[in-house]
């Protein structure tokens, strides 16, 4: 049934807007109300409704919930996908589930993104148009704990809809539609059933996404089996800071737990992230030496990262006092900018004191520690830039503009050297949504 | 280790929303390293709930403060309790931290100050009396679903209550309820039997009696004398399906209650105390009367369905003249269509079930005739409001809510001549309530 499901997602060509989702939604909820409801489940920060897709009638609930990081809308088109074969299909929507689709979780910041979301899918151009919210602001990561000496009671409107849904439906299947932007794909998900590990790896590998055989995301991340991570909670991140950082715990944690560790006291369901880059390089699994050591390698990749964070921090010394606007925009990339800074001189004291990093680098890692990192830097220039750019439209003076001036210019730099270094290729939509669906498609199946 | 229960001061008067919400703040900054005040939500108008949380134990105890608005004892409860707490380290010990919320619903418990000053009668209370509809109480919109039936709407301030649940799923939960007129009881879950016989002494030894006449809910289940299960929406639905309701929708428009939710989070045992303002003995007298309870209860819809009438004559004179949408009319005009339906439902079930042929007793008798009737004439105060302020919104252009308010007022007043008349109440020594219900949550957790 899977391959038959999958092989009938339609080629999108581009991503669907948060308009476009809920006209969507209303559309299949109007035509089809014996099957469909369409509910407001809450409200975003700045107001708007967040609606539910409920689909079927089976006493069991599963919850699918996309766009938990708004830069991420692979997971609100696989849901789109999903929401359409669910009406159509009646062997996949069965007797025993009601499905539960929330296409946008965070719809505010998800519009600050739509400005790539119709392409052309290039790298200056995501990194242009992208934005995404620091920690303490992302649906995923503000659900109220304590644990230990730490507390924390401060959810988000947004993660306060997930916090209703989940405890209302206590779901036997919690679905968080990341993705990543460059990279190879891989799961977190819980629990490990081995029996499928193949599966979900040959999703990724037929369809040519490499996965993901680096360093875990997060040092506390445990490793299942190949590209297939434990999912993680916020208790883990607290003890492993408890165990290697120096000081209080509690003054390193900032905001709360994961969609996991919540729903995991609330019904203990079977969760799923299934991460997915937009853009291939084929030296992101490249695993041939080269000269350059690895140490060498993480040293230059932190050489350049200073170079970007100097720069941020340049700027925002120089024009932050007089901002007048409060943008999303501003807070996510002064903040970010810390938060780097702050973790750039461990890890350079890590990578100076670590002799089993004398290593020739993979071309893999080298790639990585020269490449990859400075795109993720670019995003954080471009959300600099858009703060300046708002600014500028808003309350412009000479001090502004000209900070603005210099820091297009040295987006467009960085971004042309990129789009010159980066060979890749942009992976179809299609084929992104495929993976997601199946992979949900596989862990529902070992529902016991 | 056995709880003793702390000395009560003599109360004049209840708090107010602010004193109650200072004090914690206060005790907070004057004792940083034993109690901390945390912002775990905010209500519909944008008020911070706040809960103070003393100790540091590793099990967590919770207190709600004004689950419903006209519900004050709990304020004062919390106050003394936080602040013995905080002198006392026997009662505070280093098992627990105790989590308490002054004030579950700011909003509306500002509603009710007009007679929380005093002087307490049963007609000030009525004239200054103010409780949502069920689809708006704080403790009535956590998110379920049941047979087919969901809720997932919950109120702001059931939010916070859910943030507060989630994060530290308590061991224990008092939810300081408290009634008006009559006499007191408990609800408790799981029951603990040897619990009984103490929580009535409480009661007793305040010359508070028990309340005896018909239970506050019809469904409810009664552990011991004056103890009865806490309820959940599960067993309304449940009772509305089974008796081929074809849909609970239509019926209810409320979610589950705090038990109900709790229950499913952490299972922590649950205590609701319920003491009145205003006392009288016949409701524990279970001597019999000469006439048959059927005739008792009878009697008592129809002086509910004399006022329910007026109220919905009212209502629909004002139909489409109304220019304010204020709290008061929102609650009057979900309240009262929800009560007639309710007493016509009990009409049926009255006249066809077997029970009721015993004599009725007579605190029956004072349940059907004086208790249930007087509740109802509240909602008569609720609409004086909601004119009144349509009045002094409208001036003299709203003829129709002036004239209204003019019948309103007389109707009222007449009523509660008859209340005041017919029942020889003893106002309850503020105190006196306050110490039960502290002392019943104390000998509770000493079982934990």
């Amino acid at each position: 049934m899977i391959d038959r499901i999958l092989s009938k997602v339609p080629a999108y060509e581009y991503f669907l807007s948060v308009d476009e989702l809920n006209e969507s939604s209303r559309r299949l909820a109007d035509e089809h109300p014996d099957l469909v409801r369409l509910e407001t489940v809450g409200a975003s920060t700045d107001g708007e409704p967040i609606g539910m897709l409920r689909i079927g009638h089976g006493k069991e609930q599963l919850l699918f919930f996309a766009c938990p990081h708004p830069n991420e809308p692979i997971g609100a088109m696989t849901l789109e996908a999903l929401s359409h074969q669910l009406v159509d299909d009646a062997e996949l929507r069965g007797e025993r589930y009601t499905w539960n689709l929330i296409k946008c979780i965070d719809p505010d910041s998800t519009r600050l993104n739509e400005g790539w979301f119709k392409g052309p899918f290039t790298i200056t151009h995501y990194a242009r148009e992208f934005y995404r919210p620091t920690s303490f602001d992302q649906a995923e990561w503000t659900f109220p704990i304590v644990y230990k000496e730490y507390g924390f009671f401060r959810p988000i409107p947004e993660t306060q809809t997930l916090m209703t849904v989940i405890t209302g439906l206590r779901p036997a299947f919690v679905y968080s539609l990341h993705n990543a932007g460059m990279g190879g794909g891989y799961y977190y998900l819980h629990p490990h059933r081995p029996e499928i590990d193949d599966a979900l790896r040959a999703l990724m590998t037929d369809r040519g996404i490499p996965l993901s055989l680096g360093e875990p995301e997060m040092p506390w991340g445990v490793e299942l089996s190949p590209a297939i991570y434990q999912s993680t909670t916020l208790t883990e991140h607290y003890d492993f800071l408890e165990k290697f950082g120096q000081g209080d715990p509690c003054a390193k944690m900032q905001g709360g737990e994961g969609s996991f560790g919540f729903a995991r006291g609330i019904s203990d369901p079977a969760h799923l992230v299934c991460e997915l880059p937009y853009f291939y390089d084929a030296r992101i699994d490249d695993t041939s030496t080269t000269d350059t050591s690895r140490k060498d390698a993480i040293l230059q990749g932190i050489e350049r990262t200073s170079e970007m964070t100097g720069f941020t921090s340049g700027i925002y010394a120089r024009v932050g006092e007089r901002l007048t606007v409060t943008s999303r925009f501003r807070t996510a990339s002064e903040h970010l900018t810390k938060l780097i800074v702050d973790g750039l001189e461990v890890k350079r004291a890590w990578a100076e004191n670590s002799p089993e990093l004398d290593i020739p680098a993979t071309a893999a890692q080298l790639f990585d520690n020269l490449v990859v990192g400075r795109f993720y830097n670019l995003l954080i220039v471009g959300m600099l830039r858009r703060a300046l750019a708002l600014e500028n439209e808003q309350a412009p003076t000479p001090e502004i503009g000209e900070a603005l001036a210099e820091v297009e210019e040295r987006f467009a730099g960085w971004a042309t050297e990129l789009e010159e270094e980066i060979d890749y290729r942009v992976i179809p939509i299609k084929t992104l949504v495929e993976i997601q669906l199946g992979a949900a498609l596989h862990i529902i199946s070992t529902l016991s | 280790m056995t709880l003793v229960l702390p000395s009560v001061p003599d109360y004049e008067t209840f708090l107010t929303v602010d004193e109650a919400v200072r004090n914690a703040l206060d005790l907070a900054s004057s004792a940083p390293d034993l109690a901390r005040c945390v912002e775990i939500g905010r209500s519909t108008d944008g008020e911070p709930v706040r809960m103070l949380r003393i100790g540091d134990g590793n099990e967590q105890l919770l207190f709600i403060g004004c689950p419903h608005p006209n519900e004050p004892i709990g304020m004062l409860t919390i106050d003394l309790l936080a602040h013995r707490l905080v002198e006392d380290d026997d009662l505070r010990g280093t098992r627990f931290t105790w989590n308490l919320i002054p004030c579950a619903d700011p909003d509306a418990a500002r509603l009710n100050e007009g007679w929380f000053a005093g002087p307490f009668s049963l007609s000030d209370y009525a004239r200054g009396f103010y409780r949502p509809p069920f689809g708006e109480q704080a403790i009535l919109t956590f998110p379920f679903v049941r047979r087919g039936y969901a809720f997932l709407r919950p109120m702001p301030e059931t939010r916070a209550l859910i943030t507060a649940m989630t994060a530290l799923r308590p061991r224990f939960i008092a939810s300081l309820h408290n009634a008006a007129l009559g006499g007191g009881y408990y609800y408790l879950s799981p029951n603990v039997p040897e619990l009984g016989d103490p929580l009535r002494r409480l009661l007793a030894e305040r010359g508070i009696p028990l309340s005896l006449g018909e239970p506050e809910l019809p469904w409810g289940i009664e552990h011991s004398l004056a103890v009865f299960d806490c309820t959940t929406m599960d067993a309304h639905v449940d009772f509305l399906v089974d008796q081929g309701t074809p849909d609970p929708t239509s019926r209810i428009d409320a979610g589950d209650t705090t038990y109900g939710f709790a229950r499913r989070v952490c299972d922590p045992v649950f205590l609701i105390c319920e003491v009145p303002y205003f006392t009288d003995p016949r409701i524990a007298d279970t001597r019999s009367t000469d006439a048959p309870r059927r005739t008792s209860v009878l009697e008592g819809i129809d002086r509910a369905s004399e006022i329910l009438g007026f109220l919905g004559d009212m209502l629909k004179r004002m139909n489409g003249r109304w220019t304010t949408n204020s709290r008061f009319r929102r609650a009057v005009e979900a309240i009262v269509p929800q009560a007639i339906d309710g007493e016509r439902a009990r009409r049926r079930w009255t006249e066809r079930s077997d029970e009721f042929d015993e004599p009725a007793t007579v605190a029956q008798a004072f349940s059907n005739r004086l208790e249930t009737p007087y509740y109802h004439v509240l909602n008569v105060g609720t609409l004086r409001r909601a004119l009144r302020y349509e009045c002094d919104a409208a001036g003299r252009s709203n003829d129709v809510a002036r004239a209204a308010l003019a019948e309103v007022d007389e109707r009222f007043d007449a009523w509660l001549g008859d209340f005041e008349a017919a029942i020889d109440y003893r106002v309850m020594p503020i105190e006196d309530l306050v110490e039960v219900q502290l002392a019943s949550a104390l000998r509770t957790i000493d079982t934990l």
